[in-house]
């Protein structure tokens, strides 16, 4: 058996491709389009996946198919229906819904009573009458969630049954008895719900109507079609038959007793107007002046919402904004009379005044946005809400409700705010209940002035008009809500002096209470704001009474506050200040201390993790290596849960060696240091697969500084780790992890090289240790054997060559090429190990469970042996045993097969059996 | 064998300056010969006794006679034929044809009173045939615009129900309106002519308000109330919309009410 001579240096210049230099680089925009244009001409020589993917794209389906849903006919009231269905869907979300709900008498017989399809009571007034009796006498009845809707459901089915099938009367009669339930607000957590389910049924009775409307006046009596509507048609030209209907609906709806249901009725029918007159204003303000009718708060809102969404369903010539104005009037007065009766029973809301807002707030919301969903109308809008003269001319002393207030600001557009600051505070200043937060409005007005900030106009008299309001709030929490939005107008204007005496009074305040969960997270969102808006973090420590604020916070904040600090510390590309260093390093290790790291690996955590990780690397001492390295030390003690960083510390101080090498020669001792501190440090990382990385990387440093003796243990340290690779971390052993280990155990090989054979211990000591190792562990399987022994044998057959492919760089540091060289020890040692190797292998492959993997396993031994060997009896006899094998398994036709059975014949003139 | 009149108007509804338009339909299996074919308006105010209650008109009326006001008789065609099948044969006819003795009131369906134009088809066949004949009604509306309906006349009253305790109280009307459409009114517990609650009574209440009395039939009836105060808690107010019916008997006027519409105008919930 003989090792094939092989002349690396001949077949380097053999094999290597030949270099063209390029004018431009090959991935640079520029070139694309030369590039695309040879795409055409060139035949394509190869597969890209990625264009032949891009050539394949379907249609895109969903879009055309949703266009097709929304004809462009009536895009204005899709949107407004479409907005409509979202702000339901929000509504119903944010109102959960209990499982019980409290239902009144009247409510609960609709709800219960199934007998009542078609057959309404003869005698109705009677009948209420009776059932407000039954209120006062038993109260509330309960009826759960589920059936409450279910019947609500079938309701509407049976609605739409009776419809089709001709009894529009039965239709109608279950349609008011929809609308009657909404007059029960004792249901209240429930109402929006309720109002949701209510109203799609009124719309959908409300469609229909206007259907059969439509088709009366564009059929004639025999179904021919007379004319078409146009989206904006006349009343004049529409038949009397049509008119004669559209006036009977809307008499029998006249004709309900009571008045909720009525106006809920005539309001979903209400686009039928338009059949009758062209002018329809007068109607919808008189519906506006029925609502007025209705005392109960709650209920008097929802149908306020529902009016203004039927008005949508009108082209907006016909109906201007009166009734919107109207109706934000009327709900002001409403909620000024909920606020004086403070503390007294209001309808079924027996003292809960908040819930009560909280149930009405959505609905005044949305008449806001109404409001001004016009663009051009603003000015108007700002003249007939009272606000002031035009957009430029506010009255700022007139006080509003809060609530109300602070939707209207937030529709205000941020050009009218902008431009009226001064005023809109003063607004904001005189209108204080407890419909709504004062602070909250405060932001609010802060939040569209950031959004316009270059328009501000006054911004000095506003910040002081802000922080003497802001000064007044005896709560912190309120303070640091209202200063918090407008934190970004402060600095974006470099208002130094109010910067620093907001956060003094930010610490004198800190220091005088305790500090609540929500004003930490206030707190934490100013400080942020200060992070991103600085771009040194040196000027950002250096403003008074920072520093002091962030030791004060504690928890969760504080560490996001660290996150931030240490993300905006490390985009610069070094940190060299000392005091930085000193300070982001306190912070670092504030983040270590408060991340649990014994908790499972969370997104935080790592990002934590991450981030310490670049404030190490990035933190630079200059030519001061030792200081460096102390710091490293440092970094060790203060950041020991945090694993990943290790690594980081492991790399720096090689890196750190590295540069002391090229810098100087005389520091043998520092490089010694530096290689000491990794040899403590790797053993403290969990992971075995790391530790042998980082070994490895530690022995080249270094062998390439010299101390051959470091490096020889630091191999040894390696192949420990290799041993106790499956012990630890194996407890999955999956392929990838038994790939990781090949291509370590190949990179040891390939290092091997390098290293002078240790006289003591025999030059072929690790290679050996290797092998007993393949040996010994039984988590070794045969394909991983398989691998590494061809690795080994590889070694083995490089080691026999007269001169190595590459040599360390140290003058200092022989090859075994020169220490070995000619030695006949050396060359037995290298054969018999070799002879083993092949041995073992050839004993193994049938080891293997899979026959396809057996069969290439063999393919790759076989490869293998033919390339090292020279080829002689012994060695045919191996590779044409191997070569049976992988036929066996895998059949002549196989591809790898046959390229291997050209390789192994052209290297040997011999006959090789196989097949 | 069928006529049939089709009024040009699905709702039936003419003004007295109005063409009368319409259509005799005849559906016959064969063809038949007529001496004429007539059509016959009558119009009359009839007094009727519902269900035995003794008002005041029954009690001043020991027979009740309907008042023709109108009568008008054209002939459509002369005699002739009719074919098989359905045939269509129009007419006009106008109502006020500048005859003095016409008046045309509008149709009026009250509870003691009614006013009724009917028109009529008679298909005159001679002696051995039945003659075929059709009525339809049609309603008689005044012309808008020129001439408003004076609804003045009926006496609105407002009916309160407070808690489940029920009781009228006709509105006092000042003498003369200030506006001509608007009148104003109030309510107090000494304006009723009826047992109260003694806690109502002793405390007092008071409700005040405008209301339209000028309105088209066809329009919203509008009006406006405020209850300034209640010793009791209002649980909902309600508007009845009363018809009066007056006949003049020498120089009395004979007068009787009955509801029309019953309407809940504030819903009230709340406990003020």
């Amino acid at each position: 058996m003989e090792f094939k001579l092989r002349d690396y240096r001949a077949e380097e210049e053999a094999y290597s491709l030949t270099r063209v230099s390029v004018s431009s680089h090959p991935l640079s925009s520029s070139s694309s389009s030369s590039s695309s244009h040879t795409q055409d001409n060139v035949s394509i020589e190869f597969f890209d996946p990625l264009r032949a993917l891009s050539t394949e794209i379907s249609e895109p389906v969903e879009d055309t198919f949703v266009a097709e849903k929304y004809p462009v006919s009536q895009p204005a009231s899709h949107l407004s229906a479409k907005e409509w269905t979202s702000f339901n869907k929000l509504l119903m979300q944010r109102f959960p819904v209990p499982k019980m709900i409290s239902v009144s008498a009247s409510s609960s017989k609709t709800i219960k009573g199934k007998k009542a399809i078609g057959e309404l009571p003869a005698n109705t007034q009677s009948d209420e009458l009776n059932d407000s009796e039954k209120l006062t006498e038993k109260g509330f009845k309960t009826v759960s969630q589920q059936e409450y809707i279910k019947r609500l459901h079938e309701l509407k089915d049976e609605i739409k049954r009776s419809w089709h099938s001709g009894d529009r009367v039965t239709s109608l009669k279950l349609s008011i008895k929809v609308a009657r339930l909404l007059m029960d607000t004792c249901v209240a957590q429930f109402y929006p719900t309720l109002f949701v389910l209510a109203t799609d049924i009124m719309d959908m009775l409300g469609d229909m109507v206007w259907e059969r409307i439509k088709e009366k006046a564009e059929f004639a009596d025999d179904g021919t079609k007379v004319c078409t509507l146009s989206d904006d048609f006349e009343a004049n030209s529409i038949c009397l038959e049509a008119k004669e209907t559209c006036n009977n609906w809307f008499r029998k709806i006249a004709s309900i007793h009571e008045l909720l249901p009525r106006i809920y009725l005539e309001l979903a029918i209400f686009p039928c107007w338009r059949f009758l007159c062209d002018d329809v204003t007068d109607n919808l303000m008189r519906l506006v002046m029925m609502i007025r009718g209705i005392s109960d708060p709650l209920a008097s809102a929802y149908c306020r919402f529902f009016l203004i969404h039927c008005a949508q369903k009108l082209p907006q010539r016909d109906t201007g904004h009166g009734h919107l104005i109207n109706c934000i009037g009327d709900q002001k007065i409403v909620l000024r009379q909920i606020i004086s009766t403070k503390g007294t029973k209001y309808g079924n809301f027996l003292g809960d005044h908040k819930l009560l807002i909280s149930l009405m707030e959505p609905t005044i919301e949305y008449t806001m946005r109404c409001i001004f969903k016009d663009p051009n109308k603003i000015a108007d809008m700002i003249v007939r809400l009272e606000l002031g003269k035009s957009p430029l001319e506010l009255y700022g002393k007139v006080p509003w409700i809060s609530i109300v207030l602070h939707y209207l600001l937030k529709e205000l557009p941020t050009e009218v705010v902008c431009s009226n600051a001064l005023e809109i505070l003063r607004l904001v200043d005189c209108s204080s209940d407890y419909t709504f937060d004062q602070c909250l409005n405060y932001k609010m007005v802060g939040l569209k002035l950031c959004e316009g900030i270059d328009q501000v106009n006054t911004v000095d008299a506003v910040i002081d008009e802000v922080i003497q309001a802001a000064t007044k709030k005896k709560i912190l929490d309120e303070y640091l809500k209202i200063l918090d939005a407008y934190m970004d107008i402060i600095l974006h204007y470099n208002m130094d002096r109010s910067l620093s005496s907001i956060l003094s009074e930010i610490f004198e305040r800190l220091c005088n209470e305790v500090v609540t969960e929500d004003e930490l997270s206030t707190l934490q969102s100013i400080v942020v704001k200060l992070i991103t808006h600085f771009d040194d973090m040196k000027y950002i420590f250096d403003l008074n009474y920072f520093v002091d604020i962030l030791d004060v916070m504690h928890g969760s904040s504080r560490s996001i506050v660290c996150m931030h600090i240490l993300t905006k510390a490390t985009r610069n590309n070094h940190i060299d200040d000392p005091t930085t260093v000193k300070l982001l390093f306190d912070v670092a290790q504030s983040l270590h201390d408060n991340v649990d790291f014994s908790n499972t690996r969370s997104d935080d955590n790592q990002q934590a993790e991450r981030l310490v990780a670049r404030f190490v690397d990035k933190v630079d001492h200059g030519m001061e290596l030792d200081r460096h390295l102390t710091f490293l030390v440092e970094c060790r003690g203060a950041f020991s849960s945090m694993n990943d960083l290790k690594e980081i510390l492991v790399h720096s101080s090689n890196l750190l060696a590295t540069r002391a090498l090229r810098e100087k020669k005389n520091n043998l001792n520092f490089i010694k240091s530096c290689i000491t501190f990794n040899e403590v440090t790797i053993p403290c990382i969990p992971s075995y697969a790391r530790q042998l990385i980082l070994y490895l990387e530690t022995a080249e440093v270094s062998l390439f500084g010299g101390l051959i003796s470091h490096a020889d243990g630091l191999l040894d340290s390696a192949v420990c780790c290799l041993q106790n690779v499956s012990l630890v971390d194996g407890l999955r052993k999956s392929n990838e992890d038994a790939d990781g280990i090949v291509s370590l155990t190949r990179k040891l090989c390939s290092f091997m090289l390098l290293v002078p054979g240790n006289l003591e211990q025999g030059a072929m000591y690790i290679p050996k240790s290797i092998l007993s190792l393949l040996d010994s562990q039984s988590w070794v399987t045969p394909k991983l054997r398989i691998r590494v022994s061809c690795s080994l044998l590889s070694l083995s057959a490089t080691f026999a060559q007269n001169e190595l492919p590459y040599h360390a760089i140290h003058e200092e540091v022989f090859g075994n090429d020169l220490l070995f060289h000619g030695d006949a020890m050396y060359s037995q040692e290298l054969g018999s190990l070799s002879r083993v190797i092949l041995h073992n292998m050839v004993d193994t492959i049938q080891q293997e469970p899979s026959q396809v993997t057996r069969g290439k396993l063999a393919l790759e031994a076989c490869n293998c042996i033919a390339s090292f060997f020279k080829v002689n009896h012994e060695i045919s006899s191996v590779c044409s045993k191997l070569m049976e094998t992988a036929v066996s398994c895998l059949g002549g036709d196989d591809k790898y097969l046959q390229s291997t059975n050209n390789f192994v014949h052209k290297q040997s003139p011999l006959c090789v059996g196989g097949e | 064998m069928s006529v049939e009149i089709k009024l040009s108007r699905s709702n039936r509804t003419y003004r007295p300056n109005d063409p009368l338009r319409g259509n005799i339909i005849t559906r016959l299996p064969s063809s038949i010969s007529h001496r004429g074919i007539l059509l016959t308006l009558n119009a009359s105010v009839n007094l009727q006794v519902r269900g035995g209650s003794a008002g005041f008109i029954e009690s001043i009326y020991g027979v009740l006679k309907p008042i023709r006001i109108v009568k008008k008789s054209i002939q459509v065609q002369p005699s002739g034929k009719i074919s098989a099948g359905t045939t269509q044969i129009p007419f006009s006819i106008i109502l006020n044809d500048g005859g003095k003795d016409d008046k045309f009131y509008e149709t009026f369906h009250g509870e003691n009173i009614s006013i009724q134009y009917l028109l009529n088809v008679d298909v005159v066949r001679g002696y051995l045939h039945k003659s075929l004949s059709a009525t339809v009604e049609f309603i008689v509306e005044s012309e808008f615009g020129k001439d408003l309906e004076f609804l003045g006349s009926l006496v609105y009253m407002l009916t309160s129900t407070f808690h489940n305790f029920k009781f009228f109280s006709t509105a006092i009307l000042p003498e003369r309106p200030i506006s001509p459409e608007m009148v104003f009114f109030y309510i107090t517990q000494d304006t009723q002519r009826h047992s109260l609650l003694p806690e109502l009574k002793s405390g007092g209440f008071k409700i005040s308000g405008r209301i339209c009395t000028q309105c088209l039939v066809s329009d919203p009836l509008v009006g406006e109330l405020t209850v300034e105060a209640s010793a009791v808690p209002v649980y909902s107010i309600d508007i009845h919309l009363l018809r009066v019916e007056s006949i003049m008997v020498g120089e009395n006027i004979a007068t009787e009410t009955s509801i029309v519409q019953t309407t809940q105008a504030p819903n009230i919930f709340f406990h003020t």
